[in-house]
């Protein structure tokens, strides 16, 4: 069941579509990756999920109840831009006297059990912090809400390795315990693939395909083959991607990888082997269908 | 349910703990302003309560609406800060607050800042006036209560206005030529249709009331009135209260407003010179509108007034280019503005061109008459006074009810209309201008003209030309009359003081030279000096004299063609007397005063002979001159 959906939504920026009739669905307690290219409409899509952005049309929906204006909605969500605003002159202790003035259930309790997993000293003026450190201010917090939805624009951005661990662990831990539903755009595909459950590929400000990571991962192949000489492919297996080193063919195929193996077995290859895709590669080659042609350059 | 005043209350006291430095500004500004002048009265040597009172109430004039104009949009720029930057818009409508919570919120502190302090500074002042044993806590109240309605009707404008824009510093602009745009822009067009438009009048700022800074100036008015002989404080009035009242209903209304528009912003708009869609062109075209009147008028001012007037249809066709001119850059301006580029010239030359087809009708038809501007003249029925004034001669202005004399005004008018070809022929010649007001039963103007009358010396010597005709009806009977009638009787406790001067001295009589005290050389004439009269003299010389040659029709005459006639019919002296009598309705004030002023015709023999035997020297302007005939020509 999904608790965030946005169905056909529209928006455009003096003239330019930036959301074209989008359609969104994060199910409840998941952690939904949202992935595209650079203007694909991330961001503000993010803005529409959090209230700030009214739709041209469409709708925004939290558990079926529109998100703009709703303050019952905005109190259930906690959002983390990848710009993180704070008072200037303002710590970290001060916008949680802030936050706590303004979201009545912010646990002060949690706040101070969190201070250990975050080195931060929070009477020190956030913006003199640095660009990492503001990050786990923000997470710091944002995790003190408690919120039933939590959403994330470049969330580890300026993060070192260690306290990308350590933040993600807190959160996932949150969508365990709690059922904390988590949306997370990021261009860091390798880290999505080890936290999301569900992806959803955004371009030109649609959403191509959004699906449960296993799903997705069971719709694509890549098969490395070798055929003997004089022996053609089928036509109709759908190519997303062919690539060849002597006679060693890498193909990218769509369709269950047991359904294209057993296929291909008909053709006695002299080698055969279907390897897993990653997150990366399936956003590239999704894409590539989708005229964003990823581009072999020379040097 | 969480409370709604506990998000309320966090943004209220987030803005008060943030924005104190403005609050202290005001407030130490105030301090200075009042309790601390006060402070120093209270230290002057035989001060005086009244003085105290002074103080108070000058405070609720100028000070009261300059200080109220300035920190309400210093405010508003603060409070609403956070609209104009990405990163703080989007935080804070990310928080679970209904947008007008968010306004009222930030209204509530903007308000409070200025309100609170104006609150201080009354309970310090009123310690300080008590702590001096002069306790006024009336007047107090007073000023209390219009400043803080002051800041109330600012504060509302500037909050609409930081609506209107996504620009931090476009809010201080918008706040400051909206405040002026419409009494500017009326100036500039009645300033620009005074080259092209025959007997175009300024008829004064009829838009004031669209300005509220200046409004409130002029309004906002107390008038003391002291004892002559003690200097002690009489009687007192404040004006303005109905102004200040409205303006402060005007800027909650504006306060609405700007909800509304709040309500309906697009986030998207932070950093957008104007964030309403729909009032970009409205933008534009206003620009474009602003540019094309200030260009004209400054190039009107340098070509035509500084230059000399041009005839023909020169200056018509200049100014249409002027227009177009400003027009132009006016618009290329709202477009760099709007788009943030300057990367503008090849867009919107439809709107420009509309703009530019707009302009020149509109000129076509003004320069033509095309809106009767020109040919309107009243039905002298509909008249109950005419009120005429000319150049050339000193206090000419005259009103006239008498229906013979209000038909001999339209019948000039008339003429002046028929000889125009004459009158714009000679513009950069010698003229005089005349101003003629028709008024009704209220004595509102109906129609109000200034033309610049041909006074060349053709016209000059022709008897029947518009400018001898506008000489003698400013010399009819009623206005000989007028000049010399007063409405407070004339006696001698009436009379605050009277002044005989020379209007011309040969200069051959300037013999004296002696060092001032500052070095210079200082001159000196031999002719025995101006003076002044006792009350008793002036009595005398108004009622023994003045009177009986202004009943023989020798008095209050004017000259509007100073000539050869002019010369050898007037004496080199004039008489102001200053009169000063009870008022009637003493409610506003206690007393009344009248100005009049002689100007001493050779004809007026008893005058002249009074002068004469109180030891002045009158004589003919011509002869002083010396028969000067370049001063005085002969026509």
């Amino acid at each position: 069941m999904a608790i965030l959906e946005t169905k056909k939504l529209v928006k455009t920026f003096d003239g330019f579509r930036a959301l074209d009739e989008l359609d969104l669905s994060v199910p409840k307690g998941a952690v939904y990756g949202l992935v595209g290219p650079n203007g694909a409409g991330k961001t503000t899509l993010i803005r529409h999920l959090a209230g700030i952005l009214r739709p041209d049309s469409g709708e925004v929906l939290l558990d079926g109840s529109p998100v703009y204006e709703n303050t019952e909605a905005k109190r259930r969500m906690a959002v983390i831009p990848d710009d993180v605003f704070y008072y200037t002159q303002a710590s970290t202790a001060d916008m949680m006297k802030f936050y706590k003035g303004v979201w009545s259930n912010f646990d002060v309790d949690r706040y101070e059990k969190l201070r250990e997993a975050f080195t931060l000293d929070d009477k020190k003026p956030v913006r003199t912090l640095s660009k990492g450190m503001q990050k786990q201010a923000a997470f710091w917090l944002a995790l003190s809400l408690r919120p039933e939805v939590l959403i994330l624009d470049e969330p580890v951005d300026g993060l070192d390795p260690v306290m990308r661990r350590q933040v993600w662990s807190l959160v996932l831990a949150d969508v365990a315990e709690n059922g904390t539903t988590v949306l997370v755009s990021s261009h860091n595909l390798r880290e999505l693939e080890d936290v999301c459950d569900h992806v959803g590929i955004m371009n030109r400000g649609k959403n191509l395909l959004e699906r449960s990571l296993s799903e997705l991962q069971d719709n694509v192949a890549k098969i490395l083959i070798a055929l003997p000489e004089g022996t053609e492919l089928p036509k109709d297996l759908e190519m997303l991607h062919e690539s060849a080193t002597g006679r060693l063919r890498t193909l990218i195929l769509r369709g269950r990888p047991e359904q294209l193996t057993d296929r291909l077995q008909i053709l006695e290859p002299l080698f055969m082997d279907a390897v897993p895709l990653s997150l990366e590669e399936i956003f590239i080659y999704e894409l590539g269908g989708a005229d964003y042609a990823v581009k072999n350059i020379l040097l | 349910m969480p409370s709604r005043t506990f998000c309320f209350n966090g943004l209220f006291r987030k803005d008060l703990a943030r924005f104190w430095p403005i609050w202290a500004a005001y407030t130490i500004l105030w301090f200075l302003l009042l309790p601390l002048t006060i402070i120093s009265t209270l230290h002057v040597p035989f001060y005086t309560p009244d003085r105290i009172q002074e103080i108070v109430h000058t405070m609720m004039e100028v000070p009261a609406v300059l200080m109220a104009f300035f920190f309400a949009v210093l405010v508003a720029m603060a409070v609403f800060s956070y609209l104009y930057q990405g990163r703080s818009t989007n935080f804070f409508h990310a928080l679970p607050v209904r947008r007008e919570r968010q306004f009222l919120a930030h209204c509530a502190s903007g308000l409070f800042l200025m309100l609170s302090a104006n609150v201080v500074i009354f309970l310090l002042s009123l310690v300080v006036e008590a702590a001096g044993g002069c306790v006024d806590i009336v007047s107090l109240l007073q000023w209390l209560a219009v400043v803080s309605m002051c800041c109330v009707s600012f504060f509302g404008f500037a909050a609409f206005c930081a609506m209107l824009t996504g620009h931090i510093l476009a809010l201080p602009c918008i706040y400051v030529i909206l405040q002026l745009a419409f009494v500017v822009a009326e100036a500039l067009v009645q300033y620009i249709l005074r080259f092209f438009t025959f007997g175009m009048s300024a008829l004064g700022v009829r838009l004031l009331f669209l300005s509220p800074c200046p409004m409130l100036f002029r309004r906002l008015r107390w008038h003391g009135f002291y004892d002559p002989d003690t200097g002690e404080l009489i009687s007192q009035t404040f004006q303005g209260w109905g102004a200040a009242c409205i303006y402060c209903a005007v800027g909650v209304v504006f306060l609405a407003l700007a909800l509304v528009l709040y309500r309906h912003r697009r986030m998207e708009a932070s950093s957008d010179v104007i964030a309403i869609r729909v009032l970009k062109p409205v933008f534009r075209w206003c620009l474009a509108v602003a540019g094309a009147l200030c260009v004209a008028a400054l190039l009107c001012m340098i070509l035509f007034e500084s230059a000399g007037q041009m005839s023909g249809s020169l200056p018509g066709v200049l100014g249409i280019v002027f227009l177009l001119i400003g027009g132009f850059i006016g618009w290329i301006v709202a477009d760099i503005l709007l788009k943030k580029s300057f990367r503008v010239f090849r867009d919107h030359w439809k709107g420009f061109g509309i703009f530019a087809v707009i302009v020149i009708v509109l000129s076509l038809l003004c320069q033509h008459g095309a809106f009767g501007y020109e040919k309107r003249v009243p039905v002298p029925d509909d008249v109950t006074a005419v009120y005429l004034s000319a150049d050339g001669d000193y206090a000419t202005g005259v009103k006239l009810t008498e229906p013979e004399n209000i038909a001999a005004a339209v019948a000039l008018h008339e003429s002046i209309l028929s000889n125009e070809s004459i009158h714009e022929a000679n513009r950069s010649g010698e003229t005089r201008n005349l101003v003629i007001t028709y008024l009704d039963e209220e004595d509102n103007p109906i129609l109000s003209r200034i033309y610049p009358l041909s006074a060349s010396a053709d016209q000059c010597r022709d008897r029947s030309s518009d400018v001898r005709l506008t000489e003698r009806l400013l010399n009819s009977r009623e206005a000989l009359r007028s000049r010399c009638d007063s409405t407070i009787e004339v006696t001698p406790d009436s009379i605050l003081n009277a002044t005989l001067y020379y209007t011309y001295i040969n200069e051959s009589d300037e013999v004296i030279y002696y060092d001032g005290p500052f070095g210079e050389t200082v001159t000196a004439s031999t002719r025995p000096s101006d003076g002044s009269l006792t009350e008793q003299e002036a009595y005398e010389l108004y009622t023994e004299c003045i009177l009986p040659d202004m009943e023989d029709g020798n008095m209050g005459r004017v000259w509007v063609i100073q000539d050869a006639d002019y010369a050898r019919s007037t004496i080199n002296m004039e008489l102001d007397i200053e009169l000063m009598a009870d008022a009637e309705d003493a409610s506003n004030e206690p007393y009344e005063f009248e100005y009049l002023h002689f100007q001493i015709p050779a004809s007026a023999t008893r005058t002249v002979r009074w002068l004469e035997d109180h030891g002045y020297a009158p004589e003919t302007l011509w002869d002083a001159s010396e028969g000067n005939m370049d001063m005085y020509p002969l026509y």
